[in-house]
């Protein structure tokens, strides 16, 4: 039992098992020439990507390291995304042709390069990357207008799909190499959300009351995404193989919550109703409520949090859209427990 | 008291919209009609956005972010976008395809709209360009991003339009057709052959793109109606998002659709689902509409932007009043048949009524409408 009290405190960050987080606030500003950024995604080692205009460009990735924020070259093109980021800061995202006609995956690893397209393809969007250089996301094909694949040394093959399925999209791979999205199946024309792991596709399925569901962000076999309604309205959900789907509410009640984020230790991040939320300890916070000081600042949504509990979003400040970086602080801990040893 | 003939006909019609019932539930946002901004209408204006008939993409491209801009107030294009959209919608974009070519809008304003949704973090798979029919989208293919997700409910036009499947005789693809789930019932519309116990002829049924979407823009044109008397936001939505609605205007003297356009927009699906309009109107159709001549159209140089689709409705309405005027011609309320138009009555009244119904703000002293001009 000690043993295993000792790897719990190695692998948790202090503020895990402290009482309530608080957050440095971080502005992430702007490119050269530019007014407005957006957070995607957060590495395991707290680098950032988004996205932002500048110069001559409409829209361009950036990569947010201690150095401050940079441009991330696609290959040519003034409209692109960055979509995720990894520890090593490699970029992945998708750009658009100059004349608008086509999208493709960008892989942006020292060079910029395209992914390869699935066979009968024209388009394809990278949405993730994890630290091994496994990039995920979706390809037109042939016969699909949307199917998830899978990049690593070179070659990009084609995911599949849900039993019975036609078309998928995976948005998200962790360190284990477990892929989240959405498919279609054969029972139902609606997409389910799912978790591909170790080969086994797994249906997370779609809570009575909704319509279909979509997996945004997985770690550790945790998977966070958005439950639909025919109504348009969205629930943020928590999945683990333990739980099940688990929907995570909203910030006011009867309101709508999307999740885009979650760590190894289920927290997940999202927006509810025009504001970035944190889902911890089984509680819906506003992430306003938690930022030392978050004056001139609106937090509108969380995209992203890593094991280190750091989170990337965005919001305006003083007026101007901003990607943001959340870092907890070691203030407002509660007092540490003692150690047996010290007792 | 005595009544015309035509105010009798006008009494019936509105009776029998009173009588209409919806079925289809959907709830209201923030964003529903009259949206974010209710009476606030942005035209902006550029003198090179058409030269020599010809849109120019530049100056299009300025007006697209400046308008959104200037609706929303925004200090750039991709948080005016953001004001009204977020990565997790699915959005349509409701084209009005129907016409010569130079009254179908251009390829600049749909990647103005497009690339503002991208910006917003709208996914490029979740960007669907929609119209009631499948030949009027394949029609202007050449000014849709290949890479866009496109919707029709039926393969064309037709005189029976009451197939739920969505008419289209040699089943061609990329028909998606009507939700039996989402109708507006209107017993007291019909055509000569239709009738008052079938259910497919009486109701409408909302088009499955509807109910595919979180939000949905209306791009419609600057244009002149025989029936309706304008054909812009209202009606883009109207007659581009519903079955068997050529029954709102059943013969040459006989027009429902003062009352049948707000009563189909006022359904919850549809007046839930609309968070912008924009209307263009680089180039206007001032007679002959919808279809269009090229005699009629003229370089207005300005397009217009709400979320209060009857405000924006209501300006450019005047903008072809005005000029209907410059040529000698009477207003679209005031006019009827000609050498162009077949129809007795037209009705751009519809605009009115919606107003009447909540949709959006009608009166001038409600709308506060600002031109800015470009160049």
């Amino acid at each position: 039992m000690r043993g295993y009290v000792i790897v719990m405190a190695v692998l948790l960050p202090a503020w895990a098992t402290a009482g309530t987080v608080y957050y440095s606030i971080t502005d992430l500003g702007a490119l050269a020439g530019g007014t407005m950024t957006s957070a995607s995604a957060i590495s395991t080692n707290g680098l950032a990507a988004g996205s932002g205009d500048a110069n001559s460009t409409i829209s361009q990735p950036f990569l947010r390291s201690g150095s401050g924020i940079l441009p991330v070259s696609p290959v040519s093109s003034p409209l692109a995304f960055g979509t995720g980021v990894n520890s090593a800061g490699s970029v992945v995202g998708y750009e658009f042709s100059v004349d608008f006609s086509t999208f493709r995956a960008f892989l942006n690893d020292a060079s910029a390069k395209y992914l390869p397209l699935l066979a009968g393809g024209t388009n394809n969007a990278a949405t993730g990357i994890n630290d091994l250089g496994t990039v995920v996301g979706y390809s037109a094909t042939g016969s699909a207008s949307e199917m998830a694949f899978v990049y690593s040394g070179g070659v990009a093959r084609q995911l599949g799909t849900l039993p019975g399925g036609t078309t998928s999209r995976a948005n998200a791979v962790d360190n284990y190499g477990n892929i989240v999205g959405c498919s279609d199946t054969g029972s139902d024309a609606a997409l389910h959300a799912f978790l591909h792991s170790g080969g086994i596709w797994t249906d997370l399925g779609v809570r009575s009351g909704y319509q279909w569901s979509e997996a945004t962000a997985v770690s550790s076999n945790q998977v966070a995404g958005t439950l639909n309604d025919p109504f348009g309205g969205t629930t943020a959900f928590l999945w683990t193989a333990a739980s099940g789907m688990t929907a995570l509410g909203a910030l006011v009640p009867g309101g709508n919550s999307q999740a885009f984020g979650v760590n190894a230790a289920g927290d997940v991040v999202g927006s509810s109703d025009g504001a970035a939320f944190l889902f911890h300890d089984a509680q819906m916070i506003d992430l306003a409520t938690r930022v030392l000081s978050s004056r001139g600042w609106q937090l509108s949504e969380a995209v992203a949090i890593n094991n280190l509990g750091q989170i990337a979003g965005t919001g305006t400040h003083n007026g101007q859209a901003h990607a943001f970086l959340l870092s907890p602080t070691a203030l407002h801990r509660s007092r540490p427990r003692q150690r047996k040893s010290e007792r | 008291m005595k009544y015309t003939r035509r105010q009798v006909f006008q009494r019936l019609a509105a009776a029998a919209a009173a009588s209409a019932t919806s079925r289809g539930a959907y709830p209201a946002t923030i964003y529903s009609m009259p949206g974010l901004y209710p009476g606030r209408v942005i035209g902006v204006k550029h003198a090179d956005s058409s030269i020599a008939g010809t849109y120019q993409t530049l100056p299009i491209q300025t007006m697209m972010q400046r308008g959104m801009m200037e609706l929303t107030g925004a200090p750039n294009h991709g948080m005016a976008w953001s004001k009204l959209f977020s990565r997790n919608d699915v959005v349509g974009i409701k084209v009005n395809p129907n016409g010569i070519s130079s009254i179908v809008s251009s390829k600049a304003a749909i990647d103005g709209i497009t690339q503002g949704l991208l910006l917003a973090g709208v996914a490029p798979g979740n960007i669907v360009i929609c119209d009631r029919n499948r030949v009027q989208l394949n029609g202007i293919a050449s000014l849709l991003p290949k890479w866009v997700r496109q919707a029709a409910a039926s393969w064309d036009w037709s005189d029976d339009q009451t197939e739920i499947a969505g008419y289209n005789p040699n089943h061609e693809p990329g028909v998606s057709g009507y939700n039996p789930r989402y109708y507006v019932d209107c017993p007291g519309y019909l055509l000569p052959w239709q009738s008052p116990s079938n259910p497919s002829h009486t109701r409408s049924y909302v088009a499955n793109f509807v109910t595919q979407v979180t939000k949905i823009i209306s791009l419609s044109v600057l244009k002149d109606h025989q029936t309706a008397g304008v054909t812009l936001g209202l009606k883009n939505l109207c007659q581009g998002c519903m079955n068997n609605v050529n029954r709102a205007h059943p013969a040459t003297n006989t027009n429902y659709l003062q009352w049948y356009v707000p009563t189909v927009v006022s359904q919850p699906i549809i007046r839930n689902k609309v968070v912008l309009s924009i209307i263009d109107g680089i180039h206007g159709l001032w007679n002959a509409g919808p279809h269009g001549l090229q005699d009629f159209v003229w370089d207005h140089h300005t397009m217009y932007f709400g979320t209060d689709v009857v405000a924006a409705d209501r300006i450019a309405w005047k903008a072809i009043d005005a000029q209907r005027l410059l040529a000698g011609l009477p207003s679209e309320e005031s006019s009827g048949a000609d050498p162009y138009d077949a129809w007795t009555i037209r009705q751009p009244q519809h605009i009115t009524q919606a107003g009447l119904m909540g949709l959006g703000k009608f009166r001038d002293e409600d709308i506060g409408y600002r031109l800015v001009t470009l160049a």
